[in-house]
């Protein structure tokens, strides 16, 4: 037997690691488009997985439109954030099947050059799945027709807004949703927790996979470990992109342990949860276990109510109904006097029973509900009684009066005044600090 | 509140029949649709209402699922039930269960059918929708002279 060593490729020098070297040597399949969207490079291993040749197709062109482009160019056109600059990840299905498996994985990132101009795309390919057998069940095309037509209904855009909460809110949604991060969404009923977790399956880089949105509350537990874990249950698949959970601390524990487990797994969904509560306040009580406290809801965003953007409501309702007159300037009133304990579900009811009295004209205050009518004359009331003061300021309020009484009936001596009060003088002292009394009271002058 | 309502679309009378005895024991309507095109329409009054839509996997009609993304993105309050008529093969099974979650259904069935998993599932689904339409009563400032307040 030879001790020799066997031969090896000889290591470059560093002036030799060219990027095309460092590309063509790599098994990971990597392709590089120039700024007018030309295919310039394509190393071996990307010629391999796609059974392309780079010789044929360098300086052919990825269409603007996935739709009008062959099925190779619509599955590697880089999504259009890349041109503005923008890292992206998507996940789309190989060419020639409309679903997947097989799944092509593709990372795009943008070359910037100075300013705005983006000089080229680097891009790696990465393929995930084996492919369906044909003659098996396939999903009809209108699905993915439909799918694509509603998943272009929730974006980003459905949060803008001036506010700095709002601004705040979405850089975390979409931070959570590039990196898959499980996410536990706080809000009222009706605040639009499922309409967000859509929002973010659309943002991240699963956008091709599957979103599933799951009520727990109710449901007999036999019914969701069936439809999760049974035969055929959406875990023996790999479809599922985004698992949305309304209320998981509704669900039985051991369910909560097979999702975590299902979630936290590396083919697993990303998970996003809906509560009222805080995680750890569900922990807390023990309807929740604790590992979703510490592995599945890594980021706890709280979703703030509709009476707290009551400035936006043209928005909302524009978005409920595009097609239907805005709402007269005295209806948007109001509108805005009430305080929509259900949230966005009460408003589309509300906006969708009032278009019928309106009979297509726009909206005014006598086409709206009595309730919400009544809820306007009474704020608008003179008589109106001022907003409940908290707690905190009634005590200190009759605090600040006793205090006042003892001292003008002991002529401002305070330790007369701490003995009436059954306090000692020091204790009299740090109150008055407190509640910043002067003694005499200033007098204008 | 008004009287909940199982809103049914199937390709025979076998559903309804399983349905009938749990919608009458509740007071339900269940109202059976023969017309796709009029199905859209039994939801115009706001009340907790579960759809059922029956489909065959091997002929999905294209306006079949477009109701379905119609009700999900005009009615979000109400289930939308997808029940498979005849069985997938089960490698098959969860995509077909993910692809309609994802066009706007809350559930998808499949065979075999039992009335019990039929009134289970209803039963379960009316609860949360109920609860889902009942809002909380808005705010209001705390009375000090009513209630039974003992100190």
């Amino acid at each position: 037997m030879s001790t020799e060593p066997a031969p090896t490729e000889p290591t470059p020098k560093p002036r030799d690691l060219k990027w095309s070297t460092l590309f063509g040597r790599s098994r990971s399949a990597i392709f590089v488009l120039n700024s007018r969207r030309q295919l310039r490079y394509a190393n071996a291993a990307w010629e391999s997985a796609t059974g392309a040749s780079l010789a044929k197709l360098r300086g052919t062109q990825f269409s603007e439109t996935r739709t009008s482009a062959s099925p190779l160019w619509a599955t590697l056109a880089p999504p259009r954030e890349v041109w503005r600059g923008e890292a992206a990840r998507v996940r789309r299905p190989a060419p020639g099947t409309e679903t997947g498996p097989p799944w092509w994985d593709i990372a795009y990132m943008p070359l910037r050059g100075n300013g705005d101009l983006i000089l080229g795309v680097v891009a790696v390919l990465e393929i995930f799945g084996t492919a369906t057998p044909r003659g098996a069940a396939k999903l009809p095309t209108i699905f993915e027709q439909l799918r694509h037509r509603r998943a272009a209904e929730f974006t980003f855009d459905l949060l803008d807004g001036a506010s700095p909460a709002l601004q705040r809110l979405q850089a975390q949604l979409r931070w959570a949703a590039e990196q898959r991060v499980p996410t536990w969404l706080i809000g009222e009923r009706g605040t639009g927790q499922e309409t967000l977790a859509k929002v973010m399956h659309g943002a991240g880089r699963q956008r091709e996979t599957r979103f599933v949105a799951l009520e727990c509350t109710g449901l007999q537990p036999y019914l969701l470990e069936g439809l999760l874990f049974g035969k055929g249950g959406l875990a023996t698949g790999r479809s599922t992109g985004t698992l949305f959970l309304k209320n998981p601390a509704s669900l039985p524990r051991d369910l909560q342990t097979r999702v975590a487990e299902w979630g936290t797994s590396a083919n697993g969904p990303h998970l996003v949860s809906g509560s009222l509560n805080p995680v750890a306040h569900d922990v807390a009580v023990g309807r929740l276990i604790p590992r979703f406290q510490t592995e599945l809801a890594t980021l706890e965003v709280r979703i703030p109510p509709l009476r707290e953007r009551l400035d936006e409501l043209p928005r909302f309702l524009a978005r409920i109904a595009p097609d239907r007159a805005a709402p007269s300037e005295a209806a948007l009133k109001v509108l805005r006097s009430y305080s929509w304990p259900g949230n966005f579900h009460e408003l589309a009811s509300v906006w969708h029973d009032t278009w019928h009295r309106a009979a297509g004209s726009a909206m005014a205050p006598e086409h709206l509900p009595r309730y919400i009518r009544e809820r306007f004359l009474i704020e608008s009331s003179p008589n109106h009684p001022r907003p409940q003061p908290s707690l905190d300021t009634i005590l200190e309020s009759v605090e600040r009066r006793m205090i006042l009484l003892a001292l003008a009936q002991c002529d401002g001596r305070q330790s007369d005044a701490a003995a009436k009060l059954g306090l000692v003088r020091a204790r009299l002292a740090r109150r008055m600090d407190a509640l910043k009394i002067v003694w005499p009271p200033e007098t204008e002058s | 509140m008004k009287v909940p309502q199982v809103v049914l679309f199937a390709l025979d009378d076998w559903l309804g029949n399983q349905l009938r005895e749990l919608v009458n024991e509740h007071c339900w309507l269940l109202r059976e649709v023969r017309q796709l095109g009029a199905f859209a329409g039994q939801f115009a009054e706001r009340r907790p209402s579960i759809a059922i839509l029956q489909l065959d996997w091997r002929d999905v009609r294209p306006d079949l699922a477009e109701v379905v993304v119609r009700m999900a993105r005009e009615h979000p309050e109400i289930a939308v039930v997808a029940v498979i008529d005849t069985k997938i093969p089960e490698d098959h099974q969860a995509e077909w269960t993910a692809a309609l979650l994802d066009l706007g259904c809350s559930w998808v069935l499949y065979p075999p059918l039992t009335r019990a998993l039929l009134e289970d599932l209803l039963s379960g689904w009316m609860t949360a929708l109920t609860d889902r339409l009942r809002w909380p009563v808005a705010e209001s400032a705390i009375d000090l002279a009513s209630g039974n307040y003992e100190e």
